[in-house]
């Protein structure tokens, strides 16, 4: 079976997260994850978690939005869950005239909780902004950078490469592997198929940057209309919300 | 093995905000050993019908059945050539291509000879290799897995005429019992690959006849 994951893809809605300016809402999500990476402690990820469904709330998002995990990633989980559970540590509970200490997976459980909650948060990013919006967003931010003499435009250029690249490499490296399994036994055994669609996966998207290389240099270098949008009251209201919950994030307890 | 479509469709990312119709709810029965063509304008659910008898998706709605269970179940004896060939092949050149398979290597070389290789194609590298070139290899793999049912996705574009006739060939020399579909825009070039001929159009079978030998243009 095939299974796409989606990367980047918007849904059209008209609510106040798709209004602002895709500059307030990178600025507000790297503010975010900065004060978070600060302070990661149980609260922190709380409040990651409760922004997550404001802004699922907010951005009027149906919850057929949010993707099914890929059961690889599930199975990793659960291996890595054990592997936190035998490496006990404290605190211990005694069952059945056994200590067992729940340390180990209660980090296991925080990492996880962190990780798929800031990925959450990128997420509703793609959800709410056009793609081709995003670029913009990070030359704006990076504008400071590129006033003290540092080349940024090839950062630019590589993202808003990324940004149109990625959907489509997924998709076919996704094919790839769907259709290596269909495959009889092979006389390479499960490593050699590995590297098989690891190779045909690579050239795939080799060939795909090779077509939007020669898309570039046929219409010249990417450039980024350095126009800047005009604000709105939907930047008021994010640029509100977002300091609120970075300032919460830097006060948590930890 | 027999195909069967029961009120079976499809729609893309099902249940979420991206959902994309492919094909509408279709009832649709090849016997084993048939051969038949689909037809129809892009994006009419050609690809999206290849999809769901290979069994690599599952139809949103109805059951789409190969053999005696649902496609899904019958991965290994379904082969699938695809629109984006290239996607299909892991080795980087013929000769990888043609170690992989262990079982019967030499099925795999008479399958290459069947479409038009000699031994020379061995040591070639496939991204050197034209596009009508590789679907010919990916398609010489299919050949070799003795698949009971073979579904070709836009399988002619970009060969030759020469190409085309050693792949009808190869086609027409498989098994009686192997079941053959076969996508294509162009039904009278296709001819020779099935006299069946299912129209489809905006995701729904508008036609579905067979074609009589005075129908060929000559
Ligand atoms: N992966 C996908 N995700 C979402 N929608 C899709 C996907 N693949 C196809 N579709 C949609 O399903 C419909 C049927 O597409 P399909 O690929 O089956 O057409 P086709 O007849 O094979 O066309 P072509 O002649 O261009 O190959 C189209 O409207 C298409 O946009
Ligand atoms: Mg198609």
């Amino acid at each position: 079976m095939i299974s796409r994951l989606h990367l980047l893809r918007y849904v059209e809605r008209t609510s106040v997260l798709h209004r602002a300016d895709a500059r307030t809402k990178v600025a507000a999500l790297v503010a975010m994850v900065f004060a978070f990476s600060f302070n990661p402690g149980w609260v922190s990820v709380a409040i990651v978690w409760a922004t997550l469904v404001l802004g699922l709330l907010l951005g009027r998002l149906p919850a057929g939005v949010i993707p099914k995990p890929p059961k690889a990633l599930l199975a990793a989980m659960g291996v890595s869950m054990t592997f936190g559970l035998l490496s006990g540590g404290e605190p211990f509970v005694t069952l059945a005239d056994n200590d067992i200490g729940l340390g180990g997976i209660i980090l296991q459980t925080r990492l996880f909780a962190v990780t798929l909650g800031l990925l959450g948060l990128a997420l509703l990013l793609g959800w709410t902004t056009k793609a081709a919006d995003l670029p913009r967003a990070a030359d704006w931010l990076l504008s400071p950078l590129r006033r003290l003499g540092i080349p940024t435009d090839d950062v630019i250029a590589a993202l808003t490469l990324a940004v149109r690249a990625l959907p489509l490499i997924a998709d076919e490296v996704a094919t790839v592997i769907a259709m290596a399994r269909t495959e009889p036994k092979t006389a390479d055994g499960i490593i050699g198929r590995g590297m098989g669609i690891l190779a045909t996966a690579t050239v795939a998207s080799v060939r795909r940057a090779g077509e939007f290389g020669t898309a570039i240099e046929s219409r010249g270098m990417i450039r980024i209309p350095r126009t800047p949008g005009s604000w709105t009251g939907a930047d008021l209201v994010v640029v509100a919300i977002a300091a609120t919950i970075t300032t919460g994030l830097v006060l948590a307890p930890s | 093995m027999e195909i069967e479509f029961s009120a079976a469709g499809h729609v893309y990312d099902v249940k979420t905000p991206w959902a994309a119709r492919g094909l509408h709810p279709t009832d649709l029965r090849i016997h084993g050993g048939d051969r038949v063509l689909v037809t129809g304008p892009n994006g009419s659910g050609k690809s999206t019908m290849a999809w769901l008898v290979s069994g690599q998706i599952d139809p949103s709605e109805g059951s789409v059945r190969v053999g005696d269970g649902p496609a899904s179940a019958s991965l290994r004896s379904i082969g699938f050539l695809l629109q984006q060939t290239r996607l299909q092949i892991l080795g980087t050149t013929v000769a990888a291509e043609a170690d992989r398979f262990e079982m019967d290597p030499r099925r795999y070389e008479l399958a290459l000879q069947s479409l038009g290789f000699d031994e020379t194609i061995l040591p070639r590298k496939i991204d050197e290799m034209s596009l009508g070139q590789q679907r010919k290899v990916a398609l010489a793999g299919l050949l070799a897995r003795e698949c009971g049912v073979l579904v070709l996705d836009e399988p002619l574009a970009g060969l030759d005429k020469r190409g085309i006739q050693q792949l009808v060939a190869a086609v027409g020399a498989l098994p009686r019992s192997t079941t053959v579909m076969t996508i294509t825009h162009d039904v009278d070039a296709s001819a020779a690959l099935g006299s069946r001929v299912i129209s489809l159009s905006e995701g729904r079978v508008v036609a579905d006849d067979v074609r009589k030998d005075d129908d060929s243009p000559t």
